[in-house]
């Protein structure tokens, strides 16, 4: 699977402006677009389970499913 | 009590700061020592080592002498609190502790003093155990694996080699305890940051299910995984800690030395996934600690985790990161700067993920914990790798991260099961080795019994690291 494209410096720096990270540094801000791109691979390559039916937490309205 | 007894063991001539905790406390309990002269036991060993390690952050020497006392006077009055009274021990600091530091490896907290102690510490000072101090930790209780040495304090150092790394999160924890600049300690996991520590420390350290130990008054880092644990030189002194710890009060101290013969054993040697093999000494080791536990009549089985260990690992990688810049998200928007690398990096990255992918993450952590609940079904403890690899060197990053991400810890996190690591002998260049033992959910005497049969059966415990 190919990689995640890394941001750009811009796209980076938006990024942080709209979620109020307004005091990183330009360094931090390229460490951010590096991290971008692990985390989008992270994300993009964890299984997923089979089963819509699977919840993140048990639901007290559910019988107990088995696997 | 005589105030001239000498500094050690009456019968062996060891000094105090190397017995076991449960050793001191038959000593204590007995009369045969005082508590001031346990705890000056361990100032004189933090005096003479702790400048090479770095196990501790802040000594609190004059609340614990005034704690040694009332030990005293409850020991030779025949009422002591408890078996841990008299007997020092230390938290990491990310713990708080009423009127001391709770700096947490930071300099965005140094000037932080709670004014409430943890529900954990004072249950221990309630049953008389000395609180000596904060012991170093990896900034926030978390990392990235990596040491950057730019944290305001230097990074704790492993006794069997200072210029080895002791594990993290918990890191003054393993150090303090195998130096012996304290008799037993808490720490915190998420990911493993006891039971690292404690395996590259040659210690016991066991968590249990989130829930069983109080959280409260401990920094957090992630909501949904992090546990409290003790890290202690034997099985039975960790048994000793969680009996007073545990609430509802229970006694695994009874587990120590219970017959093992009979008990179906499963040993799971992967898949690891991406993961690598396990170091040679530490495959070695393994296979040498499950024949010596099948030679005490335990039943044998092989087995297998029942996904590949790097996939669990990913999970926590998505919902640690992201959970821990929920919770430290002002501290990302108003003080960047003040943190360490390893801290803000992770931050960064859990202001990344996408509240799809952690949804996500959330839902195979719940696979992943059906599926241990089903395979330990099958069994009464299974045991497995703790690291695959044996402590790095200090400060070579790509070997601490990789002692750090290359383990088999972190399936038990996300399921929620007790697990420990304790040491399975040395490397030939003198480094502790280590497996896991998990239990059933509530079946934490099964494993402290397993673990405790091994330990007597093994003479790991009667070397102590030269500093």
């Amino acid at each position: 699977m190919t990689s995640s494209v890394k941001p750009s410096a811009d796209e980076i720096r938006c990024f942080a402006e709209r979620h109020r990270l307004d005091k990183l540094s330009p360094e931090h801000l390229d460490r951010m677009a590096e991290l971008a791109v692990y985390v989008a691979d992270l994300g993009r390559t964890l299984p997923r389970p089979p089963d819509k039916a699977v919840t993140p937490y048990e639901r007290p309205d559910r019988c107990k499913r088995t696997m | 009590m005589s105030g001239d007894m000498p500094n050690g063991d009456l019968q062996t001539g060891a000094p105090l700061w190397s017995l076991s905790a449960s050793t001191l406390s038959r000593l204590l309990q007995h009369g045969d020592v005082e508590p001031i002269q346990v705890l000056d036991a361990y100032l004189n060993r933090i005096s003479e080592v702790d400048v090479r390690i770095h196990s501790f952050i802040h000594v609190a020497e004059a609340r614990a002498r005034a704690s040694a006392t009332r030990s005293n006077d409850a020991l030779t009055t025949r009422m002591p609190r408890s078996l841990l009274d008299g007997i020092p021990f230390a938290v990491k600091d990310n713990y708080d502790v009423a009127g001391m530091p709770a700096t947490s490896g930071s300099r965005l907290r140094l000037d932080h003093v709670p004014t409430v102690t943890s529900p954990l510490v004072r249950r221990l000072e309630e049953a008389g155990a000395v609180l000596l101090g904060k012991l170093s930790t990896w900034e926030y209780g978390t990392g990235n694996g990596g040491e950057y040495f730019d944290l305001p304090f230097p990074p704790a150092r492993n006794p069997w080699n200072p210029e080895r790394f002791t594990g993290g999160s918990s890191t003054g924890s393993g150090a303090g305890v195998a130096a012996g600049t304290i008799a037993f300690a808490l720490g915190s996991d998420t990911t493993g940051s006891v039971r690292l520590p404690a395996a590259a420390c040659g210690l016991v350290g066991m968590i249990l299910p989130q829930g069983q130990l109080s959280g409260e008054g401990l920094l957090p880092n992630c909501y949904s995984l992090d546990v409290p644990g003790p890290l202690t030189w034997t099985v039975e002194d960790a048994a000793m800690v969680l009996d007073v710890l545990v609430n509802p009060a229970v006694s695994y101290r009874r587990s120590i030395g219970r017959p093992i013969a009979g008990m179906k054993i499963g040993v799971l040697r992967g898949p690891l996934g991406r993961f690598p093999e396990p170091d040679r000494a530490m495959a070695d080791a393994f296979e040498q600690a499950v024949r010596t536990i099948g030679g005490l009549g335990t039943v044998i089985h092989d087995a297998s985790f029942p996904m590949p260990v790097s996939e669990c690992f990913d999970v926590t990688r998505l919902i640690g990161p992201t959970e821990s810049a929920a919770i430290h998200e002002r501290e990302l928007r108003e003080r960047p700067h003040d943190m360490g690398f390893a801290l803000r990096d992770k931050l960064l990255a859990g202001s990344l993920v996408r509240a799809v992918d952690y949804i996500h993450a959330l839902r195979q952590r719940r696979l992943i914990s059906e599926r241990v609940d089903r395979l330990l079904g099958s069994f009464d403890a299974i045991v497995t790798y703790g690291p695959l690899h044996v402590a790095p060197r200090l400060g070579i990053e790509p070997e601490m991260t990789a002692f750090t991400v290359e383990t088999c810890l972190t399936p038990f996190n996300l399921s929620g099961h007790p697990a420990m690591v304790q040491c399975t002998g040395f490397s030939s260049d003198g480094l502790p080795l280590s497996w896991q033992i998990v239990g059933h959910r509530g079946g934490e005497a099964s494993a402290l019994a397993l673990a405790s049969a091994y330990e007597s059966a093994t003479s790991w415990r009667d070397r102590r690291p030269v500093l």
